[in-house]
């Protein structure tokens, strides 16, 4: 394997961190429940009771029903990040696993990595189990250009990223499994419904239009939309979707804003280093 | 400063406090290179927190802790092999997985597992989740998982507790395995057997450090010992015995004669003719030895020096 020796070494600690992690998180049945079972059944819900589906005319059902299956995936999504990955790191600290940790050559980024692809995993899972039911249920994607393959994988890994970071700095606040339970489920609903579905239903969001372009959670989902979804651009306003320079680098931005967040976290408040360990 | 004087652990003036409730109160060890230091003293006393402190997972409120010369926190694990009960064994893994998971976590790690968990009984159960092991299992995983890594410093919490007495010297086996191979201990337990395996023994009473020696001067230190059976006579021994204090052991108690007073006065003092009154002398155990430095010597500052010294340093109570 190339690099030097600590550069392997760290790879090698990611992925044990990430192998650890994955496990952690599939095996356990209430989190594959919330992450995964619930968010789908919640789209099926909506698409067959909460939606007057006989009201929306026949060609606009597939988009109707992208749009909502993306807002719920990316519910499911928040649910991985923000609440399973919380969870698992708050029982981890509340275990005083740490003190063992912290006792061993550990680079803290490699724990956060690997703790974080695992967590990405999750999410991605949770958000493509609802999509791959809502194609059963007469939702239809196209892809807008070739460029919308990155431009959401860049949307998703960020809005992912920003709410695992916020789990980070809560389960570090906490650190108490069940109180951080709590609040980040808390936390999760009221972001998704006090922004009109994380984004993608303008309509239900009664705060400044504009900050649905600029909220962490709303411009991600937006972008999703956007890129997936063969909608009229008026469905996702007002306000109307940025251009998408202007959406990719705010997407960036907000990555590398959490990341180096979450770096400062595991550095000095989980395993007690210098900011610069 | 010549390697050979640099001590493999020096820790001075340790204090560390959990809000106000103080744990160790200004704890000052030295542990030389290639030396057992066996850390007894009942649960909740604060040896794990002082290993903690030693193994740089925890942070002292006051005091340095120096492995082989360097700040603890400066060598980063690289130079020790810590296990600490009941948190290593990751138990949502398998047994086979947490050897996964550590193995890639220090760059000393070795196949030696295979060999200790052969002997140790536990290699059928790898495939088990670590939730299924018992207790005993649980220490046989994270021994093996801590032996494994080459560590010219190893500090064990509790190793064996919740161990069967059977699989004891086992243990003790594998500890001195590398132990002959160089390798400095500093051990915590509250299982008086575990002094067998002690260079030094050091004994912890309310944070502070009460005694610190070799086994056999510690032990020719105790007082007589003696045993009584009886309740009545129990109760009459009680005004001969240190600290007022005897130590029950099912139908008999065990107590230290304090230095003013002759065997015979207590015997004297003692209706032998009554049924089931007996009254002897007898030789001091490791068990005695634990209750007597632990439970009898008064807490009181002490510093804990390098096993050259010959002086036992503790403070018995008048």
């Amino acid at each position: 394997m190339a690099g030097t020796p600590g550069t392997r070494h760290w790879i090698a600690q990611a992925k044990s961190f990430f192998e650890r992690y994955a496990r952690e998180l599939f095996r356990n049945k209430t989190v594959l429940f919330w992450s995964i079972a619930f968010p789908v059944g919640f789209y099926l819900l909506t698409i067959t009771v909460f939606v007057p589906v006989e009201e929306i005319p026949a060609n606009e059902r597939p988009y109707i029903f992208a749009a909502t299956a993306i807002s719920y995936g990316t519910f499911g999504a928040i649910i991985v990040c923000l609440s399973s990955f919380g969870q698992q790191l708050a029982a981890d600290l509340e275990a005083d696993r740490y003190k063992q940790f912290r006792a061993l050559p550990i680079a803290p980024t490699a724990d956060m990595a690997g703790r974080m692809l695992a967590g990405l995993l999750l999410a991605t899972v949770s958000f493509l189990a609802v999509v791959v039911v809502s194609l059963g249920t007469g939702a239809s994607y196209t892809l807008r250009s070739i460029a919308s393959v990155p431009i959401a994988m860049l949307a998703f890994v960020g809005f992912a990223v920003v709410w695992m970071v916020l789990a980070m700095v809560v389960a570090s606040a906490i650190t108490d499994e069940r109180y951080a339970a709590l609040l980040t489920v808390a936390v999760a609903l009221l972001a998704y419904m006090l922004t009109g579905y994380n984004g993608t239903d303008p309509g239900s969001y009664t705060g400044p239009d504009v900050l649905l372009n600029y909220l962490p959670n709303t411009l991600p989902s937006r972008v999703l939309v956007y890129q997936f979804v063969d909608a009229p651009a008026s469905s996702l306003a007002p306000p109307a979707l940025p251009s998408t320079i202007w959406s990719v680098g705010t997407l960036t931005l907000y990555t590398a804003l959490a990341l180096g967040v979450g770096i400062v976290v595991v550095r000095t408040r989980i395993y007690g280093t210098g900011v610069l360990a | 400063m010549s390697g050979e004087h640099v001590p493999a652990v020096r820790a001075a003036g340790i204090e560390k406090s959990f809000g106000t409730e103080g744990v160790l109160d200004g704890i000052d060890l030295s542990v030389a290179g290639n030396e057992i230091l066996v850390l007894l003293g009942p649960n909740g006393v604060g040896k794990t927190v002082l290993l903690e402190c030693l193994a740089g997972s925890s942070r002292p409120t006051k005091g340095d802790v120096e492995i082989f010369g360097r700040d603890v926190s400066e060598d980063g694990g690289r130079n020790l092999s810590f296990l600490l009960q009941d948190t290593m064994a990751i138990e949502t893994l398998t047994g086979r997985e947490n050897i996964d998971f550590y193995r890639r976590m220090h760059p000393g790690f070795t196949d030696r597992w295979e060999q200790y968990l052969d002997r140790l009984d536990l290699s059928e159960d790898l495939d088990k989740a670590v939730d299924d092991y018992s207790a005993g299992m649980t220490r046989k995983l994270e021994l093996a998982l801590t032996m494994s890594v080459d560590a010219p410093l190893y500090l064990l919490d509790e190793p064996t507790a919740g161990v069967d007495l059977s699989m004891i010297q086992r243990f003790h086996d594998i500890i001195l395995d590398r132990y002959d191979g160089g390798s400095t201990f500093v051990i915590t337990s509250h299982r008086p057997l575990d002094a067998e395996l002690a260079d030094r023994l050091a004994f912890m009473r309310d944070g502070t450090i009460t005694a610190v020696g070799a086994p056999s001067e510690l032990m020719d230190a105790v007082p007589p010992v003696i045993r009584v059976s009886g309740s009545g006579a129990m109760r009459t021994a009680e005004s001969f015995v240190r600290g007022g204090r005897l130590f029950r052991t099912g139908a008999t108690a065990r107590g230290f004669l304090k230095p003013d007073v002759e065997f015979e006065e207590l015997e004297a003092a003692v209706d032998t003719d009554v049924e089931g009154v007996r009254i002897e002398r007898d030789d001091a155990t490791h068990t005695d030895l634990f209750n007597f430095y632990v439970h009898v010597v008064e807490p009181q500052r002490t510093s804990g020096g390098t096993p050259n010294d010959d002086s036992i340093e503790a403070v018995v109570e008048p």
